[in-house]
């Protein structure tokens, strides 16, 4: 029997936006503070310390910017340490609160995920999508940046490198029907940034490129918001979530890998068509759980670009690479009511992509489709970084503990 | 080929980069909200360390170098270390590398560009592997990718394709790696090939001749259809707001050449303005043989900047590349505001 040592008794979330003129990414952080505690009818001294998930400082319009928020939400005296790990800032803050609980120091643990990144604007253009897209590219090496690469030509660059590999997979049809499902998932989010639109297969072949090969559609919105996820001991876990009248989510598994940012031709190296740490870390995890893909029929992903999420898909073992397009044209994750549920809430391409705390929002939309949508295993990913070298990810189960 | 962000001199924060100080009061839902015009930065003299023998190679003296493993014999190249992370950090030794290689995939090409490369869309770069022979680099060096054949565009460069790298003159070079480009080897004549370094003036960089077509009848059908949507279409999107923002600021004129006959339109005003045949006069000018192109990017089911990318649509100057962008966004702004 799966002896858990860690439990999510709540998620907190702001709406996601383009833009919060009206709140710094303090407010934000607070207000989704506040809807966690107050889901779990907590109190903030119930809080035993605190893992702060903020993916850039450029943004925020300050370094060490998570100082400042401890008092805002009543940790005064209460430690809190900063993760941040490109766009699986999320996930690596989670994996640190996870292990915090599950080594007894601090029996519950806020994982608070925070960004503000549309005050960036470029005058030139009189948009902030340009400039916001410039302060990632900082993220980059010193030989890359001055070359314009981009979080959008890094993923390219690995998308098309696979489709080298393998040119019979991730055609259009495809892809643009993969986005079609996901959006009609995220359509009713009310949270989401995009809530309410629809995109239909041809919008997105119709969309103008990006980044070749990449279309707009296919892309993720970049967004402002919080999202704070509480990880509790066993008993705490138990005792809020009976006082919720709701059924317990464990961690079950855990896995993190990181990538060389070289692409080379040796060990040691990074693979251009593959997003190897996509494979190590959701294996990792599967074996800390004991379970396989096969087991797992709802999926939150990092998908930041649909032919990516494909791709993280296959790496992840849901299909053969090679043959991830397989899981739109065999119908394996499409339709109302999927074998495979992947995004089931709009993921990152129609819910937005506020990056400290996207991995959150993944997080939040699979303990919600757990409970709601009756599915017993999720797992939950995050990747970043220059080419994706970053990945993390997490095996959920609703109740089934001992 | 991607232009450096700063020749030696110019102002590290060009004048348009450097916002005004600006206090605005914006109204919102939550009452009135103060801000202000900000920059988020700080001025450095950055060293480029251990890595400035690989750079200072490439800008004194025109060649490409690697770090050698004495244990592994890996060879890394960029030289971004000179201790072998396979091999208990070993001192690593400097080899000499060919400047021909192999593209390691097919490179992307970016079309959103950051706001400090606006003016250098469409824009490639790729990973090469430099090898000769038994000579061969175990990591791929990012570089920025051109060609003679005009706008740079899909199709050119593919994976395992043969290319050189090229060395812009050296009192241009700056030690990034905008000093070099690599180009496809069947682009090259022999003697081109046989130089080393090779350097952007040894190039004739020949332009791409605007395509002329032929006046089709059975296309002049098609323009007149074509010219009465794209009125009503601009009429339409006087009506979306987020449409008339996409518009905001550009003031051109591009003339379409088509074989059905040409198409004026006019982008200023937050409007669009279509003419066939008649003043003002274009500022850029783009072809395109078959008119029910822009009629179904009129629809929303065809894109102009993908019209580019298939070579469908052959462009005067890639300065355009903006404004194209922008046309292309207006479809689903129109969308998201019910018009």
């Amino acid at each position: 029997m799966f002896q858990p040592k860690v439990g999510i008794i709540s998620v907190g979330m702001t709406p996601f936006k383009a833009r919060w003129p009206d709140a710094t990414y303090w407010r934000l952080a607070q207000m989704a503070f506040a809807d966690a505690l107050r889901q779990a009818g907590l109190n903030p001294p119930d809080i035993s310390a605190l893992v702060w998930a903020i993916y850039n400082d450029m943004f925020e319009g300050a370094a060490i910017p998570e100082s400042f928020v401890t008092g805002i939400i009543g940790m005064h005296g209460k430690p809190g340490i900063r993760v941040t790990n490109g766009g699986a800032t999320g996930m690596n803050a989670m994996a640190t609160a996870y292990n915090m609980v599950a080594s007894g120091m601090y029996p519950v643990v806020a994982c608070v995920g925070v960004e503000k990144a549309l005050d960036c604007y470029d005058e030139n253009t009189g948009r902030e999508t340009p400039e916001v897209v410039r302060a990632i590219g900082q993220s980059w090496d010193f030989f890359q940046r001055p070359l314009g690469a981009t979080a959008s030509s890094s993923y390219a660059g690995k998308i098309q490198a696979y489709m080298d590999s393998h040119p019979e997979d991730l055609s259009l049809d495809a892809r643009a029907r993969f986005i079609e499902q996901i959006c009609k998932q995220g359509k009713d989010n009310a949270l989401a940034q995009r809530a309410g639109e629809v995109v239909t297969a041809d919008m997105v072949k119709a969309s103008r490129f990006v980044v070749y090969p990449i279309r707009m559609l296919e892309t993720c919105v970049y967004s402002e918001g919080s999202v704070v996820v509480v990880f509790a001991n066993p008993d705490i876990t138990q005792q809020a979530c009976t006082n919720m009248g709701e059924t317990p989510v464990w961690v079950r598994g855990l896995g993190l890998a990181n990538e060389s940012t070289w692409v080379g031709r040796g060990p040691g190296h990074m693979k251009l068509d593959r997003i190897e740490s996509d494979c190590m870390a959701s294996h990792a995890a599967y074996e800390m759980a004991g379970v396989g893909s096969a087991d797992i029929k709802l999926v939150a992903q990092h998908c930041a670009f649909g032919p990516q999420g494909l791709i993280t898909l296959a790496e992840m073992g849901f299909a053969q690479l090679g043959h991830a397009q397989d899981l739109v044209l065999n119908g394996t994750m499409m339709g109302d009511n999927p074998e495979l549920l992947v995004d089931p809430y709009g993921g990152l391409i129609q819910a937005g992509h506020p990056v400290g705390a996207s991995n959150q929002m993944s997080c939040g939309e699979a303990v919600r489709a757990m409970r709601e949508r009756g599915r017993n295993l999720a797992l939950v990913h995050g990747t970043g970084g220059q080419d994706a070298v970053y990945t993390g990810c997490m095996v959920l189960e609703l109740g089934g503990a001992a | 080929m991607i232009n450096p962000r700063y020749k030696i001199g110019d102002p590290v924060l060009p004048d348009n980069r450097n916002p005004k100080f600006a206090v605005k009061i914006v109204e919102t839902k939550s009452g009135p909200v103060l801000e202000h015009t900000d920059i988020f930065g700080v001025t450095q003299r950055r060293s480029m360390g251990e890595l400035s023998r690989f750079m200072l190679a490439i800008m004194q003296k025109g060649r490409l170098i690697g770090a050698k493993c004495p244990k592994c014999n890996q060879i890394l190249v960029p030289a971004f270390t000179w201790n072998c992370p396979n091999c208990g950090f070993v001192e690593m030794y400097e080899v000499c590398m060919p400047d021909i290689g192999v593209m390691v995939a097919t490179p992307v090409i970016s079309y959103f560009p950051p706001s400090d490369m606006s003016d250098q869309v469409p824009y490639a770069q790729g990973y090469v592997y430099l090898e000769n022979g038994a000579l061969k680099a175990t990591t791929a060096m990012a570089v920025p990718l051109t060609t003679r054949t005009g706008v740079i565009r899909p199709g050119l460069f593919c994976k395992d394709m043969q290319v050189k790298i090229i060395f812009r003159p050296e009192e241009e070079r700056i030690g990034q790696m905008t000093d070099v480009a690599a180009i496809p080897i069947k682009e090259l004549t022999v003697p081109q090939i046989a130089k080393s370094p090779l350097l952007t003036t040894d190039i004739d960089w020949t332009i791409q001749d605007q395509p002329v077509f032929e006046v089709d009848s059975a296309l002049e059908a098609v323009m007149s259809s074509t010219m009465s949507s794209l009125a009503a279409f601009a009429a339409r999107l006087q009506k979306s707001e987020r449409a008339r923002k996409d518009l905001a600021g550009l003031d051109d004129v591009i003339l379409f050449h088509t074989a059905g006959g040409n198409i004026i339109l006019g982008v200023y005003n937050q409007g669009l303005h279509p003419e066939q045949d008649s003043e003002p006069t274009p500022n850029f000018t783009a072809a395109v043989k078959d008119p029910g192109f822009i009629a179904r990017w009129i629809e929303g089911s065809e894109s102009l900047i993908n019209g580019l990318a298939s070579s469908e649509l052959w462009l005067d100057r890639k300065e355009a590349v903006p404004l194209l962008t922008a046309l292309d966004r207006l479809h689903r702004s129109m969308r998201r505001d019910g018009v």
